[in-house]
């Protein structure tokens, strides 16, 4: 593996499977980000961040010794005492309590993905960097489940297909000038789609994407 | 008449005699005067009564003194009491069930007979009867005792039902297994070494070759967490009842309304979350797969000793418990929690389905 650039993202990866932990360190080493620590369970992770001042960690949720929710206590753990170390949540399963738990718990620098994401490569790479910056990232399943509640009089069919495109990358996490490069569109219309969208909704404009995330996913869930 | 023959038995010994055999009698009896006082009673009526000394009795209205309420305890007046009736009827009276007031104000089962006899102008009554405690007793026995061994069939019953439930959900989760994630990893590992070989003779082709695979690989995965929500949803788990409940809505093909009174983040033992989450996921999935419905509403509400639920749809009705069906399985379930379940599903609907647990789980046998 090359050495990686001064500069490089430092991670700290913490998973009882050291099948995932190898896996994600060799893709993370790929993209040119440096994995500090390998750790299986809380005390290890805990440890190693208070060890390592890492750029983000990389937690799975269910760890040792209950496999319930001990990723998740780490992260606030983390998070109050570690504000410069972003914490990446990787579940197997979309729950959406866990995912509002991590968010409300934080202003950004937080992320919870889908396990099975993690192997797109570039989207997972992504989403390392934008928690690392103070971003937000969001499973696009998990957005997906939240659109796809049925409802008899859905306020959602009010939107335009581009619309609904929009609704969802803000709520995984996009900036507007994210979702501007997602969609091949320039910033100036994203504002426009994002100012028709929450009005039709009506949602509170929030220019601080971490609390517009918050705000829209407690929007799909409640709907 | 009637009485005469008694008293031609009377004359037939003499008054000392017919003493001692009343006296020895098993059965009890006393007299009651044609003014409805108590004139005499025997030792075994006494015994019965609680009076220890019978002269305790003699002289106290009748009625009033051992006859004045009912079973319920609400009050028996003189004038319906059948028994002194007979002084006006000059007809015995046989009653197979009755309850007589003891000394101490308990009641006492029995059965009794009440004959006329001549007292001076008019006529007295001669009342025979029985303690009918001990056979009260051997009857609510028996009759527990049949309650039991019908109970203890059905939870026989019940038991092999949930076993073959169970068995059958194996079957259907190895077939789906099979059927579904092991054919696709199969089929992954077969594009790999087509990978491997495109590698090395058509370098070009490898990356189609292992975006099929990942696909596959997507696919698989995608099958396997389903099949593991359904075996144990980990948000059960981790977060409770509402929650895996919530998720449940969000998943479903016809719209849900929630209508979830729970108390606060309060965890229930996990028996009970496990038993109403799978009720509501079997009702549930009655609901899209034969409902027909446009929608559906679950309540569920807590309380200290209970959790009750409800699942309405506004479909076509005509749901039953039938043998072998899901709500058959949901039924047994909540029979093994100790809960009661009901489904009300006229034909043409709406079909709501009812259902309550305790939260502390009774032990049974």
């Amino acid at each position: 593996m090359e050495p990686s650039a001064p500069n490089a993202l430092r991670v700290v990866l913490a998973d009882d499977s050291a099948l995932i932990r190898e896996g994600v360190a060799r893709l993370l080493g790929a993209a040119g980000m440096e994995v500090v620590a390998e750790t299986h369970d809380t005390v290890g992770l805990l440890a190693a961040v208070q060890r390592e001042h890492p750029d983000v960690a990389i937690v799975d949720i269910r760890m040792p010794p209950t496999f319930a929710l001990e990723g998740l206590e780490a992260a606030h753990r983390i998070r109050a005492n570690q504000p410069s170390t972003a914490v990446l949540l990787l579940s197997t399963y979309v729950v959406v309590e866990d995912a509002m738990d991590l968010l409300s718990s934080s202003s950004g620098g937080v992320g919870y993905l889908l396990k099975d994401n993690v192997s797109n490569a570039d989207e997972f790479v992504a989403a390392v960097r934008r928690v690392a910056a103070g971003g937000t990232a969001i499973d696009s399943s998990l957005v997906t489940e939240l659109f796809s509640r049925q409802r008899r009089l859905d306020p959602l069919a009010q939107l335009t297909p581009r619309e609904r495109d929009v609704l969802a990358l803000m709520a995984q996490g996009r900036s507007n000038a994210g979702i501007a490069g997602e969609l091949w569109v320039t910033e100036g219309s994203v504002e426009k789609y994002v100012k028709s969208v929450l009005g039709k909704l009506g949602i509170e404009p929030d220019h601080h994407d971490h609390r517009r995330v918050l705000a829209v996913l407690t929007y799909l869930e409640n709907r | 008449m009637a009485m005469q023959s008694n008293s031609t038995i009377a004359v037939a010994v003499d008054s000392e005699t017919l003493l001692r055999v009343i006296a020895t009698a098993a059965d009890a009896l006393y007299v009651v005067d044609r003014e409805g006082f108590v004139r005499f009673l025997n030792p075994a009526a006494a015994g019965i009564l609680g009076y220890v000394d019978p002269a305790d009795l003699v002289g106290r209205p009748s009625h009033t003194t051992i006859h004045y309420k009912h079973a319920d305890g609400s009050a028996f007046p003189v004038e319906d009491c059948p028994m002194l009736r007979v002084r006006t009827t000059g007809e015995t009276l046989h009653v197979e069930e009755d309850w007589f007031v003891r000394r101490d104000g308990s009641l006492v089962p029995v059965a009794y007979s009440s004959a006329p006899f001549p007292d001076g102008d008019g006529w007295g009554t001669v009342i025979t009867f029985r303690d009918l405690t001990e056979r009260r007793r051997l009857d609510e026995a028996a009759r527990r005792e049949a309650l039991e061994r019908a109970h203890a069939e059905e939870v026989r019953r019940s038991r092999r039902r949930i076993a073959e439930a169970s068995d059958a959900a194996r079957k259907r989760i190895e077939r789906n297994i099979h059927d579904g994630a092991q054919q696709r990893l199969i089929a992954v590992s077969l594009r790999l070494e087509e990978a491997r070989a495109a590698a090395r003779d058509d370098p070009d082709s490898t990356t189609a070759v292992i975006d099929s695979a990942r696909r596959q690989l997507r696919l698989a995965l995608e099958e396997l967490r389903e099949l593991a929500r359904g075996i144990h949803p980990t948000v059960l788990t981790t977060r409770g009842l509402g929650p895996a409940v919530r998720s449940m809505a969000r998943r479903s093909s016809v719209p849900v309304d929630l209508d979830l009174r729970l108390q606060g983040d309060r965890r229930l033992p996990l028996a009970v979350e496990a038993c109403a989450y799978f009720v509501i996921a079997e009702a549930l999935t009655n609901v899209q797969r034969h409902a027909r419905a446009s929608q559906v509403t679950i309540r569920l509400e807590e309380s200290a000793e209970s959790v009750s639920f409800s699942i309405v749809d506004d479909g076509v009705g005509g749901a039953s418990i039938g043998p072998g069906s899901g709500l058959s399985g949901a039924r047994d379930r909540v029979d093994a929690a100790g809960g009661t379940l009901v489904v009300d599903s006229p034909t043409a609907g709406p079909t709501v389905i009812t259902a309550s647990l305790p939260i502390a789980v009774p032990v049974t046998g």
